[in-house]
């Protein structure tokens, strides 16, 4: 006899580091500070504003949808507020508070909670809400445009994916990889300081808060991609250090492919998805119309995560 | 931690954090610096970044070199949009649509034609004929330094307005394109320093 109870399940398997979601996203917002700070120091109190403002706004969206929805308030766990930093990390440090707001608004509100909330939501809040700013105010996250009061101890102050984008890899030739990873560049406010980036991510990968196999294929990616690109062509594609160290390669790696509602659990499937996710990361850098591709390359991923992740060994016996 | 503490965590970040945030956006200034660092135009052929900076400390350009000279040097220089607009046309001061009026000039000033012509020069119906535009010698003024010269001295001499540095007081002011271009292009080609003429989109290569 079939038991009239029904349970609605997700499917398995299911992966548990032992913590409470709380501890997962203060770890990786307290990793992710790493290169958040040399970002204040870099950009001063307008990127701290930015910052505080979407961290509070995400967690107020948050609230506020608890409260008309009628369910726990849950900013206790840390996950809004996580959207927000990271919102904030992708974003020129001078971007006007509405869009910060606005940022924060389709991450928690459209991104995540309209899907039923943390774990339901099918793509990474924080690239839904990027795609959709860069797609409908380009001007406000062009870093170029953004930060033409600055004076930097760097040359040429000027972005370096879209130098090479538009001038060819020639152009990017005097930038040394070692200055780019120490945050001599123009980005985000936690982009730029790929040193900070690179320990936060190892932090992160040994404490079992995102998965390695994603964020190592996903760079794995990215380098094998941009090597077979500039070996055919040197003179119009960069090679894959440069990739690796410039636009949101490292915070994608780290901090957007591995976001777990979005992207695969078994092995093999993570792996295909991280790689994948790199792979176009650079089709889009190199042949596609964006300067960086991380954003959709993450959304595209997410967006085929459950087909990918039905790639898994065949169940032994038979099921009648 | 429990939840009920977590939440408490949560609301305390929160409201420290939007306290943060308004009270930096409201007191950042929202001006932009006196004097440029980088400059980015907006252009039909793509965006185009200018190194304010570099320009003034490395190649040591002093503002009039650039911008239109005013007798007042404490002055900041004015927007050049605010003249050279997107969609100006062209039209020099004299001939058709031009600010110069002939007739109040010989009828109602009652000057000779000899106060400002030639008289007598075989072989020569236009000023253009001898004062080739562009061409300046020692012996033959080109055509902008010789009408320049004849406008502006005779104004001068009289105190009259518009004078010299007042170029909009008699030209209606470039399209905004044609001003930069000869302005950036001008330079670059003097000093022989790229991008030049042809290679617009070492310039214009910043985006749409």
């Amino acid at each position: 006899m079939h038991s009239a109870i029904k349970l609605t399940v997700s499917h398995a398997p299911f992966c548990h580091n032992g913590s409470r979601i709380s501890a997962k996203s203060y770890n990786i917002m307290l990793a992710s500070m790493l290169a958040v700070v040399p970002g204040f120091y870099f950009y001063g109190l307008p990127a701290v504003a930015a910052a505080a403002l979407a961290v509070g706004s995400a967690m107020a969206w948050e609230l506020v949808f608890n409260l008309i929805s009628r369910r726990p308030v849950s900013i206790g766990d840390g996950n809004a507020a996580l959207i927000g930093l990271l919102a904030a990390m992708l974003l020129p440090a001078t971007v006007p508070w509405w869009i910060v707001v606005i940022a924060t608004f389709i991450a928690v509100i459209i991104g995540k909670q309209i899907f039923g909330g943390i774990g339901a939501n099918p793509f990474n809040p924080v690239a839904v809400a990027m795609a959709i700013l860069l797609v409908s105010w380009p001007d406000y996250l062009d870093f170029n445009t953004a930060l033409v009061h600055y004076q930097f101890d760097f040359e040429p102050v000027t972005y370096p994916l879209l130098m090479v984008k538009s001038f060819g890899a020639d152009a990017v030739e005097t930038m040394n990889w070692m200055d780019l990873l120490m945050g001599r560049q123009v980005g985000g406010i936690g982009t730029t300081f790929g040193i900070g980036l690179l320990i936060a991510g190892v932090y992160l990968m040994v404490r079992g808060y995102i998965r390695w196999e994603i964020s190592l294929s996903f760079l794995a990616g990215i380098i094998i991609t941009a090597f077979i690109f500039n070996k055919i062509d040197p003179e119009s594609y960069a090679g894959p250090v440069f990739h690796i160290v410039t636009g949101y390669t490292l915070i994608g790696a780290f901090m957007l492919a591995t976001e777990d509602s979005s992207s695969p659990v078994n092995f093999i499937p993570m792996l295909l998805y991280g790689a994948l996710g790199g792979a176009f990361t650079i089709l889009i850098r190199n042949v596609g119309l964006h300067v960086d591709g991380v954003i959709f390359a993450v959304l595209v991923m997410n967006m085929v995560n459950p087909l990918i992740d039905k790639i898994r060994p065949k169940a032994v016996g038979k099921v009648a | 931690m429990t939840s009920k503490n977590e939440t408490k965590l949560g609301y305390v970040i929160a409201v420290v954090c939007l306290a943060v945030g308004v009270l930096l956006y409201g007191t950042l200034p929202a001006e932009p610096p006196e004097t440029p660092v980088r400059l980015m135009f907006q252009s039909a052929a793509g965006k185009v970044l200018f190194d304010h900076q570099i320009h003034m400390d490395r190649y040591g350009l002093s503002c009039s070199d650039c911008h239109h000279a005013d007798d007042d040097d404490s002055a900041l220089p004015v927007s050049c949009s605010d003249c050279h607009k997107v969609e100006a046309e062209y039209v020099p001061a004299l001939g058709a649509g031009g600010k110069f009026n002939h007739d109040a000039h010989s009828m109602d000033f009652g000057f000779d034609c000899a106060d400002c012509h030639h008289m007598g020069d075989e072989g020569a119906s236009h000023c253009g004929d001898c004062h080739q535009p562009g061409v300046d010698d020692e012996s033959m003024p080109g055509r902008t330094q010789a009408f320049h010269s004849q406008c502006i001295g005779c104004h001068e001499d009289m105190g009259l307005t518009p004078g010299a540095g007042d170029c909009a007081g008699c030209h209606i002011p470039r399209k905004r394109a044609e001003a930069f271009h000869d302005q950036c292009m001008g330079c670059h080609e003097n000093f022989g320093a790229g991008p030049a003429m042809d290679d617009c989109a070492t310039c214009h290569g910043y985006g749409k």
